[in-house]
């Protein structure tokens, strides 16, 4: 019980790290703007409030 | 191994996992490279019951690794370090001892050399990577998080009252590689200063208290491991970190009171069989298993009288060893008596390097560790001051947290033989991809050393200024 409780936290604190970093061009360079602000626990760029909501072309 | 019938849990879980980080390396291949340092360090393939057993995970995420690095990365700026090319002569030189040298166990040296190589080219093309500052943390990150696997387990049941030298469940039955003892203490104790790193600079996880308090307890489970494992290197390593973090804490007095009252309320918790184990510190003489150490370390230094270059891997083998252990008994008599062991491994990594590949080896290992030391120190001194700008405030306590780290690694190195050992070799991978990533920043930025400026025509020479009346 013991060892699935730390290879749960470990192996799934990686994968959220992983899914991060798929959100993050600074990974490959570091003048890439990484999405910086504020994030969804996931590491999705959240709206910023002070420019209203963010559009998609 | 079961076979047969549904695969466990365990099983699914690994492969699962494997699965959505190969997924996820599709669209930023640097995740196969972290694949990669997860696999070396947990070893998932030993945990897993037949799932992985029979697919080489290892192979796959190395070749996806080198894959990606040949594809997407710029390579028109790419440094060699010193020591990457120091590390390749080592590894060639190892490799001769093993092919030419190495004769009565030859099948055991290419057992070692079987993944001593594999583990040592990994450290010397990671270095390569680390084109960024984010991929120096997501290394740091997974060597964490992955030695956190192993850990915190061994953590929560050393609080539980689970604990005796090698008889330590910890998810597997074999006590080789990270999982033997005190190899594991010494790298749960190493890597503290990398997660304390974590706390102030990372920005995957940006320190808030979840990921405080997640660092912090992974800290506590680390300093955990050695009372669990009762391996003494471990006790031994923790003591000594604890000196080094007084070099940069502001508040030593503080710092000393903390882990003195620590101790304290620490001590009468500690199981017993581990205070006894402890004792044997002091009273060494009374102990097989430091008797043997100093017994072997004779053996090793007249061997390589004989073998200067050294006798390839596992040349220890060889030995025959006959000492006196004393002991004494609870009337205080004393009593002498004569052991006898064949085939003693070296319990120490610079032994182990004389040994196997004698003189030659041990002193291009000590200097790629010096170098280090040497590099980390410049590192840190360079980066710090109030002058250093916000983004580069994370360089300086990283180069200390390294070092540190590393320094830990040499003192434990002196009583188990972890020379080769994958995570020790990351950590000297991850520091020379720190100094070539700074480095590189630092050409990019215009930075030359004072020493090739003024070597150039035209440059003012300086003088000393005239002192109107003397001083």
């Amino acid at each position: 019980m013991i060892d699935y409780f730390a290879l749960a936290l470990s192996h799934g604190l990686m994968l959220l790290a992983a899914w991060r970093l798929v959100f993050r061009p600074d990974i490959d360079d570091d003048d890439a703007v990484a999405s910086g602000g504020k994030t969804d626990i996931m590491g999705r760029p959240l709206a910023d409030e002070t420019r209203g909501p963010t559009t998609r072309a | 191994m079961k076979r047969g019938g549904l695969p466990p849990v365990r099983d699914i879980f690994f492969a699962g996992f494997l699965g959505v980080l190969l997924t996820l390396g599709l669209r930023r291949p640097f995740l196969f490279v972290v694949g990669y340092i997860y696999i070396d360090i947990v070893s998932p393939q030993r945990l897993s019951y037949y799932l992985l057993n029979s697919v080489p995970v290892s192979l796959i995420m190395f070749s996806l690794a080198i894959l990606g690095w040949a594809i997407t990365d710029r390579k028109d700026d790419m440094r060699i370090a010193p020591r990457q090319i120091l590390l390749l002569l080592l590894l060639v030189y190892a490799g001769l001892t093993t092919f030419y040298i190495s004769d009565a166990f030859r099948v055991e040296a290419f057992e070692k050399w079987d993944w001593v190589w594999k583990s040592m080219v990994f450290a010397i093309f990671l270095p390569l990577t680390m084109r960024t500052k984010l991929r120096i943390e997501t290394v740091l990150l997974f060597m964490s998080l992955s030695l956190a696997a192993i850990v915190i387990g061994a953590g929560i049941k050393t609080v539980f009252g689970g604990s005796g030298y090698g008889s330590f469940a910890m998810m597997v039955d074999d006590n080789s590689g990270i999982y033997e003892d005190s190899t594991l203490s010494t790298a749960a104790i190493m890597i503290i200063p990398i997660v304390l790193w974590f706390t102030k600079h990372g920005t995957i996880f940006k320190p808030d208290w979840r990921v405080r308090v997640f660092c912090y307890a992974l800290c506590l489970a680390c300093l955990l491991t050695p009372i669990g494992t009762q391996a003494r290197t471990g006790l031994v390593c923790a003591m000594f970190l604890a000196i080094l973090m007084l070099r940069d804490n502001k508040y030593r007095m503080r710092f000393i009171a903390g882990a003195a009252l620590a101790g304290l309320v620490a001590l009468p918790l500690l199981p017993a069989a581990f205070s006894e184990r402890m004792g044997t510190i002091q009273n060494y003489q009374a102990d097989e298993s430091a008797g043997t150490r100093i017994a072997v370390w004779q053996w090793t230094f007249e061997f390589v009288q004989e073998n200067p270059l050294g006798g390839g891997f596992d040349a220890y083998r060889g030995n025959s060893l006959s000492y006196y252990a004393t002991s004494r008994d609870q009337q205080g008599n004393v009593t002498n008596r004569m052991i006898t062991d064949q085939g003693r491994a070296y319990h120490s990594s610079y032994f182990e390097m004389l040994g196997e590949q004698g003189w030659i080896g041990l002193a291009l290992w000590l200097l790629i560790h010096a170098i280090g030391i040497v590099r980390m120190e410049w590192l840190r001194r360079h980066y710090r001051g109030d002058d250093i700008p916000d983004d580069q405030q994370w360089i300086a306590p990283l180069a200390t947290a390294l070092q540190h780290a590393q320094l830990v690694f040499l003192l434990g190195a002196l009583f188990v033989g972890i020379a080769y050992q994958p995570i020790f070799l990351m950590l000297l991978a991850v520091q020379i991809g720190l100094d070539t990533y700074l480095a590189r920043c630092r050409k990019r930025d215009g930075f030359r050393p004072i020493a090739e400026m003024l070597e150039e025509p035209g440059t003012p020479k300086l003088v000393p200024k005239a002192q109107p009346g003397g001083y």
